[in-house]
């Protein structure tokens, strides 16, 4: 073996390790303490052996709590920065149903009593075992500006993101998973799964771990059993990242004939289509800061969660993941008061009701334009009067307003702010105002047929964009081409002037 | 007869006869072969071929096979793995398609994966495969899948492509990484497709032979079992090599049915201007001479040169031709630094017709699709026998006359062949040789197989034992070890980091700062310390630049247009220690080893060389960093006893002689780019004290050159002295051991006396 890494040393241009024999002394300690795991009821089966059969059956809202373990007097471990820790691991899911047994890790386990400590169970079903750790939100608790019992009333509205679809509460599952790499590779492992839903009035986090890779195939059979019960699935960028490699984890683990194909929720496309301008970063963290009023204090940065599970791997020790579960379960609370923010953006009232309203005129026209994209209409339209008596704003905010009204055929707003474009005064002229001119030139000259009116705004916009200097996006080609196209303009809207005349 | 006014033959059989009468031509001709056309030869449309297919066929205009064509269906039909060996233009594509075609006609949820070396062949293939759909009137889902495939049909093309047609990169990087997308492909997979199998060779073909290692290994997940169906230009071990590719034993078909027209081989020696010396007419100026004449008559030509700079001194020149039409595009380079849209448009105008000669590397010796031209003019020896065949079948339309000039140029090689013209015509070409238990790219591509599917301990990947190479990778903290399974844990995503050719990933781009940044061209990392150091002239489309900066770093060199009357030529140093000896022999005074070595290189000067006249007109240092290379060397020793027997100044001129033969001939018997080998002589060895000629593979561990020259080693001396003494020069030329200013005046001399003594 130590030839063969030598021989590769030297292939590799590297020194040749002068005491090879230490590390692999190292490395057998390190096994044997695998081999041990692995001896449990984990077992590593093949992964293209039998298919998972899931054959839990419906589950219904009695919950059967006593058939659980429940923990509560685990309920120590410390932490004042999220009120969802205090409650733990409630009798929440049918554990029988999903074919789950929970117990505390046996006391000859190593560091048995940190893993208590972090309230983890053992969890172990016929694939093997792994860990999960459950805590409850309670609905008046909250980490941000909503508290959860707003969920109850807000999530109703969310099935304006599938409008056939008629979820109550109970019905979602929020979903958010800490990987060992990045995309959506073979070789990229969910090592923690986190899952938060709502049953009996409060929220319960379910938090799903693998100590080894060999534990993967237990987890998922468990998640897949779970998500039976639930139509909805809520995420943060998990169309394209957290769902897609979840598939391919069933497909890998041969589970693919009875994937869960839920209506997918995720918060990261409409987040977009409202914050996109306004925030510098459409990344959950920064939307919760700005948003949502959640502050996380020592927060481990998501990039560096796989970092600390290798570390574990090689050490087994659960302090060092400490700070994942925290992180973790902080991304769950916040994907859920975003969900509730949305909710009640959706439920189409008065605007005043709302708790909180977008503050930017950017904000106000992008949030206005996604809701009447999700057909709510009333509290759109509030929202485009409200930007349109802030005094001072950007004229890209103006021009977007300005656009939509267009579309919908509301000339008298779209002239006004066109106009209030053209006359904005700043040291630079923007292209925004050229535009405007344009827009007016064209208004006037064939739907109110007022050419003099067109020539003048079509000698403003070649004014303006005169003084406007190429630069950044646009290229010199570009506000030539621009000029020589507002000249044919001109050229057209006289000679229609003279002929008139 | 010959149209008196305008000097044009009125056929390609009266050009060559008013050729036989010029006497300036002729006296420099030393082989005119003529190989009769070919008769073709038939077999029946199989029996069991699906009628639709048939219909198909018979609407394209075929009623019969080829023999060849009906051999490789009937084999495939019996579940063999096939791989087929024709010449250029023989129909080698149905040899691959109609199995295929006819499983997915009887099995709709067939599948299959095609491979082409690059993107241009894969997308011809779609062509011709779409054409068969429509005329078979079935819902036949063929697809490139590649870097320029559009994201928003990729998820079709993985859930309901029949076919799907990819190159090796694509299914490294792109396609097993993320398997689990394309259940559909894996589970329904019947058939693998390699078309030019023989261009996966050398390093690039060890890689390839590991990532259809992968390939199979994600198939059997999904509990597939395809048959590999390939096709090879003529090589000497297609089957061995084909089965060492994919790792099966295979079907060797090569009993080519397709006719051919009558094809002239004519073999060009430039005259000799200085017979002391041994200088000949330079081989650009003689290529120039005779394209001209072909392209005069109105010919379709393909002038084919060995490096880069050649294609371009020759467009340069021939060019010239067309200047008082204003550069009207009838003229054209082409060559692997083009940027792809413009390779495109040359191919269609040289398929259209509307080109009339074009000037190319051996980018254009694979099946691109350009048509078949008429005339083909060889600047040098193309460095292999095979290569020599493909690129002389790129002209030859069925039932016409065709012509293949070979202009020597005065290396050994050349002057061996024109010399030796029995050789060439009846050796076979050389074998193609890979090896996929390098060490280096095998452990790359087992992280890859892991990233992709957990290792179970039994399972087998390569020659060296999975479970050393799986502990290797555990204290490396790439994968993680529980029970008998080996997991992948590691952030990075490996594919990413390993690159099938040393050229694809490492390219550096060349910015012509005179105009606007514009990026014109490529060069593989390889050769960017020779060809784009700073102050080099790097010609691109006839256009002179000048290198004004090389950022090494950031592999980008940035240059100027210029005009100037020279082009430069870098020199290499080169520093090697011997680190194992793994075999050795002796006889007489001489002795063998093949082992592993150290070579460190570095870049030292540049010569700038006149344009046409090619003398020295100056030179300058280059600025680069050293490489060192770790890799496989074979090397010979003469004993003290044979070294006494000449001075020191003299065994110097003796092994560089002989080295400078060696590297030229070595390529015979190695199907590879004479870049990937290289020969230095040392007058002490630093491990042996003795004279030693080194050979050594460039590619860190070696990829099966030398060990092959090792194996070889007495025909390889043998024809070294051959060669040396077959030339007319008196002491030495650059066609032999070197031109005197090199190896002085006993070089030729010494060498033949070390290769005479060696055995007493």
């Amino acid at each position: 073996m130590n030839m063969l890494r030598n021989r590769l040393r030297r292939l590799q241009g590297k020194s040749v390790d002068a005491q090879p024999a230490n590390h692999a002394e190292d490395r057998a300690a390190s096994s044997q303490s695998d081999s041990q795991q692995a001896d449990k009821p984990v077992e590593a089966q093949s992964v293209n052996q039998a298919e998972c059969e899931p054959t839990i059956g419906h589950s219904g809202t009695g919950l059967d709590n006593d058939t659980l373990e429940c923990s509560a007097n685990s309920t120590a471990h410390s932490s004042e920065t999220a009120p969802a820790e205090q409650a733990v691991a409630a009798g929440s899911s049918t554990a029988s149903l999903l074919q789950l047994q929970l117990s505390a890790l046996p006391a000859d386990e190593p560091f048995a009593e940190k893993w208590a400590e972090l309230s983890v169970q053992l969890a172990q079903n016929e694939f093997g075992s792994f860990l999960l750790r459950s805590l409850r939100a309670c609905g008046t608790e909250a980490i941000g500006m909503h508290a959860f019992g707003e969920w109850q009333q807000a999530s109703s509205f969310l099935n304006a993101f599938h409008p056939q679809s008629s979820a109550d509460p109970t019905q979602f599952l929020f979903l958010d998973l800490e990987t060992t790499g990045l995309g959506s590779g073979t070789g990229n492992v969910p090592f923690m799964v986190g899952l938060a839903f709502w049953e009996n009035d409060g929220f319960t986090v379910q938090q799903a771990l693998i100590r080894h890779p060999a534990e993967e195939r237990a987890m998922l059979a468990y998640v897949h059993r779970l998500t039976a019960r639930f139509t909805h699935l809520v995420t943060y960028n998990g169309k394209s990242f957290d769902w897609p490699l979840m598939h391919s984890r069933y497909v890998l683990n041969g589970m693919r004939q009875t994937i869960w194909e839920p209506l997918h929720i995720d918060l990261l496309h409409p987040s977009r289509a409202i914050w996109r301008n306004t925030l510098e970063s459409c990344k959950l963290s920064h939307i919760e800061k700005m948003r949502l009023g959640i502050v996380r204090i020592d927060d481990l940065p998501g990039a560096e969660a796989p970092a600390r599970y290798f570390q574990y791997l090689n050490s087994g020790d659960p302090g060092l993941l400490e700070d994942v579960y925290r992180h973790n379960e902080i991304d769950m609370l916040s994907l859920v008061t975003l969900a509730i923010r949305f909710g009640h953006l959706l439920s189409n009232r008065d605007v005043k009701s709302i708790v909180q309203q977008p503050n930017e005129p950017e904000e106000m026209v992008r949030t206005g334009l996604w809701l009447e994209r999700m057909g709510c209409q009333l509290y759109s339209e509030q929202l485009f009067q409200l930007a349109v008596h802030v005094p001072q704003q950007r004229t890209q905010t103006l021009m977007l307003l300005a656009m939509r009204d267009k579309r919908m055929q509301n000339m008298e707003r779209a002239l006004q702010l066109w106009q209030r474009v053209v006359d904005t005064e700043s040291i630079w002229t923007t292209h925004d105002q050229v535009e405007a001119a344009i827009e007016l030139s064209m208004y006037y000259e064939h739907k109110a047929k007022q050419l003099e009116q067109a020539l003048a705004y079509a000698e403003t916009a070649y004014e303006r964009l005169r003084e406007i200097r190429p630069g950044g996006r646009r290229s010199a080609q570009q506000q030539q081409k621009e000029l020589e196209q507002l000249e044919k303009r001109l050229n057209r809207l006289k000679k229609k002037c003279r002929g008139t005349a | 007869m010959m149209n008196e006014w305008t000097g044009k033959a009125r056929n390609m059989s009266e050009w060559l006869e008013s050729l036989k009468q010029q006497k300036e031509i002729m006296e420099n001709v030393t082989e005119w072969r003529t190989i009769p056309p070919r008769e073709a030869v038939y077999a029946p449309l199989p029996q069991q071929l699906h009628p639709e297919l048939k219909g198909a066929l018979q609407a394209k205009g075929i009623d019969k096979l080829y023999s060849h064509q009906a051999e490789a269906f009937a084999a495939a039909a019996q579940g063999a793995h096939v791989v087929t060996v024709t010449p250029t233009a023989s129909g080698k594509t149905l040899c691959y398609n109609l199995p295929v075609l006819q499983e997915i006609t009887n099995n709709p949820e067939a599948r299959a994966l095609y491979l082409f070396p690059t993107k241009a062949l894969a997308q011809d293939q779609v062509a011709e495969l779409q054409q068969f759909a429509d005329l078979m009137d079935c819902d036949l889902k063929t697809h490139t899948y590649d870097g320029d495939t559009a994201p928003s049909i990729r998820t079709a093309i993985r859930n309901a492509g029949h076919i799907v047609v990819t190159n090796p990169d694509m299914l490294h990087s792109a396609i097993l990484p993320h398997h689990t997308k394309w259940v559909r492909l894996f589970e329904n997979i019947k058939f693998i497709v390699i078309d030019e199998v023989h261009a996966y060779r050398g390093v690039f073909g060890s890689h390839v032979a590991n990532v259809l290692r992968r390939l199979l290994r994600i198939c059997q997940f999904y509990g597939s079992n395809p048959q590999f169906l390939c096709a090879s230009a003529t090589i000497e071990n297609p089957g061995e090599h084909a089965s060492r590719l994919i790792g099966k034993p295979v079907h060797v078909i090569d009993n080519n049915g397709a006719p051919a027209g009558e094809k002239h081989f004519i073999f060009y020696n430039p005259p000799v201007v200085n017979q002391q010396l041994g200088i000949r007419r330079s081989s650009v100026i003689e290529t120039k001479k005779l394209a001209s004449a072909l392209i005069k008559q109105g010919l379709q030509t393909i002038v084919f040169a060995r490096s880069r700079v050649r294609v371009e001194l020759l467009l340069t020149y021939l060019q010239e031709l067309t200047e008082h039409k204003v550069n009207d595009g009838t003229i054209r380079g082409y060559r692997g630094g083009y940027l792809p849209k413009l390779r495109r448009e040359i191919e269609r105008g040289l398929r259209s017709g509307e080109i009339k000669a074009v000037v190319s590397t051996n980018a254009l010796e694979l099946g691109i699709d350009i048509g078949q031209l008429q005339a083909c003019v060889l600047n040098g020896y193309p460095g292999t026998i095979a290569s020599t065949w493909q690129q002389s079948g790129r002209a030859g339309r069925r039932n016409e006359i065709s012509v293949t000039f070979l202009v020597a140029s005065s290396s050994p090689l050349d002057q061996y062949m024109i010399q030796n013209p029995d050789y060439f015509f009846n050796r076979p070409p050389e074998q193609a040789l890979i090896d996929p238990d390098n060490l280096l790219i095998l452990i790359d591509h087992v992280k890859c197989a892991a990233y992709e599917l957990p290792f179970k301990r039994g399972e087998q990947f390569g020659a060296e034992r999975l479970e050393d190479m799986m502990e290797f990778l555990t204290e490396e903290k790439v994968v993680h070890h529980v029970g008998d399974t080996w997991y992948w844990m590691e952030q990075s995503f490996p594919a990413h980091n390993i690159s099938l050719r040393s050229a694809a990933s490492e390219n550096f781009v060349i910015i012509d700062i005179s105009n606007r940044n514009k990026v014109i061209g490529e060069v593989d990392r390889f050769s960017a310390p020779t060809l784009i150091h700073e102050e080099a002239i790097y010609i691109h489309e006839g256009v002179q630049y000048q290198v004004e900066k090389l950022d090494y770093e950031e592999k980008k060199a940035y240059v100027r247009e210029v005009d100037v009357d020279y082009y430069t030529d870098a020199n290499l140093a080169v520093e090697l220690k011997v680190l194992h000896v793994d075999k050795q022999k002796s006889f007489g005074h001489l002795e063998q080893c093949y082992g592993e070595v150290t070579v460190n290189a570095q870049p030292t000067i540049f010569k700038k060389i006149r344009l046409r006249t090619h003398e020295n007109i100056g030179s300058g240092p280059i600025h680069l960093p050293e490489e060192e290379l770790h890799t496989a060397s074979y090397w010979f020793t003469f004993s003290d006893q044979l070294a006494a027997s000449l001075t020191k100044e003299q065994m110097q001129s003796a092994l560089m002689g002989l080295a400078n033969v060696l590297s030229n001939i070595a390529p015979l018997y190695l199907m590879c780019d004479p870049f990937d080998i290289r020969v230095v002589p040392q007058v002490k060895a630093v491990h042996s004290g003795k004279p030693t000629i080194f050979f050594y593979d460039r590619y860190p561990g070696g990829i099966g050159l030398s060990k092959r020259l090792y194996e070889i080693h007495n025909t390889l001396l043998q024809n070294a002295e051959q060669l040396i003494r077959q030339c007319g020069c008196v002491s030495g030329c650059p066609a032999c051991v070197g031109p005197l200013e090199e190896v002085g005046i006993w070089g030729k001399q010494t060498a033949l006396q070390l290769l005479t003594m060696k055995l007493d």
